[in-house]
């Protein structure tokens, strides 16, 4: 495979929750299966050229943040729209979701509410067996999502408050209100998002430690709590 | 009537918690707070000095050397020494030192204050003076972000309060927008200063007021240094009481014209020397009536307890989880020191008060640091401890460097059979308390 080019967009607006974990864990990965990776790191200042990388990725940040991405990014709307088309892959996560509602480039409605949706979570998702794990901080809610769900609510919030539907999935776009480092916490997830990147290329290799953390906290928060 | 039975509610449940040998320093204004009287500390007279001292780390030394400077210098002075940092702790604390009248008995009131209990502690009686340490990410689960955080402190400030910030922090700093009272505190450049961020996650890094990218001419560690905005609608003013030559090595930096000693070598340490420095002498102490207390009458050190394993020291360091200046400051002070270490690293709970473990900050955390060539093992311990490995790979330190030690038991057993050098412990609150346990039975 030819260089695999990682566009971490934003990274000194939305990054409140350990968010570069993500690009770490995408290059480490990436680079164990012998790709060559590239990430620029854009910003405000910055122009995008969309042709330029295979993946985009963004986090959480403030409303105030949040805003100004938006308007950054308002101008390449149909670029956006084309990239998603065109399956290159986009990875959100946390109120990086709020950039992408406030965008209208995919079909869901997002709206503010006066309380804060704080929690651990647990999913399943039907790319993989293994259960999804995460956290979730914000105060706004999905709705009149039209777009394909990414994840099923074992615990923790949907959409909104008894809705058991998270995340979006549309190509290779993959967006979820998980905040945070999540495909460091999910190696599973993670595996499987460089599988689906590399194809055929894609080699077993031997799990590391990030796998036994995603047991432990599996055995020590998620079975224990089914027990009961 | 009711302030009176309540002030004297407030003595008989503390009295009762001495007799029975409890922790009663935030038992009796939680009972008065939240089943009897929202409203109780509208009915105190204050004294002349209210001293609110505030921020997301650093606040309980600063607070301490306060208190150490102004009972020495013949203030009587109500503190709440021991941490109880909420509402319920004020409250106790306030009406303990008042008469039935509801007249504050001494000097002064002096708060450690947690960030999000100010607005309520000050509700409608705003402090005199307001020291503000600093703002960084702190336990995101609750405050979100430190703008957050920043909106709770602004709420508990009154038109007379007297703000004494950190001037190096271009977060608190954003105060000084909407606030004319201000004095600021900072240190001139060290010869730690950097000049490139290898942090990615930064707390501010965009002007507030016309969102150009802020220029760093340095940084003493995440978003405190010397700040400019392109357009200068925001930067580092001329600091009104800055550290200069600051000495980790020798333990010193001049404040105006007095040498002053570190009673730590770490950065930390100069602010909250500075912070009370510059309070104390803001309400009149001069000089000869502070410095002595940071020299020949200082502080021992609260943080870097030693004791012994065997013939290894042991350096007890406490790290905050869900802070990464925490985790910052006792990793850039185990690289500071000479000779071979070992480290002992990991928590059981990430946080005591809520049951939430968000893992999300151990990424926004500096473990590159630990990539110390000085460094022999790191052994991880608790309930994440692969967690912690995991970062550790990540901040590429050598694994063959870590042990896991899945029986605390066999912790101590481990590290002396396994590693060599002074040990530095840079665990959480919860695991200090082990680990100390885990010593007292090994040396007796």
């Amino acid at each position: 495979m030819k260089t695999f080019r990682i566009a971490h967009l934003y990274y000194d607006l939305l990054n409140m929750y350990g968010e570069n974990g993500n690009i770490r864990a995408l290059v480490k990965r990436l680079e164990e299966q012998k790709v060559k990776v590239t990430v620029d790191f854009l910003s405000l200042d910055n122009d995008i050229d969309f042709n330029n990388y295979d993946l985009f990725y963004f986090g959480s940040g403030t409303k105030e943040n949040i805003n100004l991405a938006i308007k950054h990014l308002s101008k390449y709307k149909e670029d956006l729209i084309k990239a998603i088309d065109a399956n290159k892959y986009f990875i959100i996560t946390g109120t990086g979701l709020e950039v992408i509602a406030g965008l209208n480039i995919l079909d869901f409605k997002m709206k503010d509410i006066d309380f804060q949706i704080i929690g651990e979570q647990v999913y399943t998702t039907n790319l993989i067996n293994e259960k999804v794990i995460g956290f979730q901080n914000r105060n706004t809610v999905i709705i009149e999502c039209n777009e394909t769900p990414l994840f099923s609510v074992i615990t923790g919030t949907g959409y909104e408050p008894k809705n058991y539907l998270e995340g979006i999935k549309k190509n290779n776009f993959y967006g979820t209100y998980l905040l945070g480092p999540l495909l460091i916490r999910n190696p599973y997830f993670l595996q499987y998002i460089v599988k689906d990147i590399l194809g055929k290329d894609y080699k077993i290799l031997k799990e590391d430690i990030s796998f036994k953390a995603y047991h432990e906290f599996i055995k020590n928060f998620v079975d224990e709590k089914e027990k009961v | 009537m009711r302030k009176v039975f309540e002030i004297f509610l407030n003595k008989f449940i503390t009295f009762i918690c001495k007799v029975c040998k409890k922790n009663g320093t935030s038992l009796p204004g939680s009972i008065i707070y939240n089943y009897l009287d929202k409203n109780i500390l509208d009915k105190i007279n204050y004294p002349k000095y209210v001293i609110a001292v505030t921020g997301s780390s650093g606040k309980g030394s600063t607070s301490n050397y306060i208190y150490h400077i102004l009972t020495n210098n013949g203030y009587t002075v109500a503190y709440n020494s021991y941490g109880s940092n909420g509402i319920n702790g004020a409250v106790t604390l306030i009406l303990n030192n008042s008469n039935l009248k509801g007249n504050f008995k001494k000097d002064v009131l002096l708060l450690e204050c947690d960030e999000r209990h100010l607005k309520l502690i000050f509700k409608n009686k705003k402090p005199t003076h307001m020291v503000i340490t600093n703002i960084t990410r702190d336990q995101p689960v609750r405050n979100v972000s430190p703008y957050n955080i920043l909106g709770e402190i602004k709420k508990a400030i009154g038109e007379d309060t007297h703000l004494i910030i950190n001037g190096d922090d271009a977060i608190v700093s954003e105060l000084k927008i909407n606030y004319k009272n201000i004095t600021t505190f900072g240190l001139s450049k060290t010869k730690d200063s950097y000049t490139k961020n290898n942090q990615l996650s930064l707390d501010q890094t965009y002007c507030p007021i016309c969102h150009q990218k802020l220029e760093f001419s340095y940084y003493h560690y995440g978003h405190l240094g010397n700040y400019k905005c392109p357009n200068n609608d925001f930067k580092r003013d001329p600091i009104d009481y800055e550290a200069t030559d600051i000495s980790l090595n020798k333990k010193t930096m001049q404040v105006k014209n007095s040498i002053i000693n570190l009673n730590n070598n770490a950065l930390y340490t100069c602010y909250n020397e500075l912070a009370a420095y510059t309070l104390t002498n803001l309400i009149g102490l001069k000089d000869e009536e502070i410095i002595p207390y940071f020299n020949e009458k200082a502080l021992p050190p609260k943080r870097g307890k030693k004791l012994m394993l065997k013939d290894r020291e042991i350096i007890m360091l406490e790290s905050k989880n869900e802070n990464n200046i925490s985790y910052y400051q006792s990793m850039k002070y185990i690289k500071d020191q000479k000779g071979i270490k070992t480290v002992i690293l990991g928590f059981e709970n990430v946080s005591r008060r809520y049951k939430e473990n968000d893992l999300s900050w151990l990424y926004d955390t500096d473990f590159e640091l630990l990539k110390d060539k000085n460094i022999d093992k790191i052994f991880c311990i608790g309930r994440f401890k692969y967690d912690v490995a995991t970062r550790l790979e990540y901040a590429g330190v050598d694994m063959h460097k870590i042990v896991m030690a899945t029986d605390l038991h066999n912790l101590l057993n481990l590290v002396e059979k396994k590693s060599k050098g002074t040990i530095y412990t840079m665990v959480c609150f919860d695991m200090t308390e082990v680990i100390k346990k885990l010593i007292k039975g090994e040396n007796r």
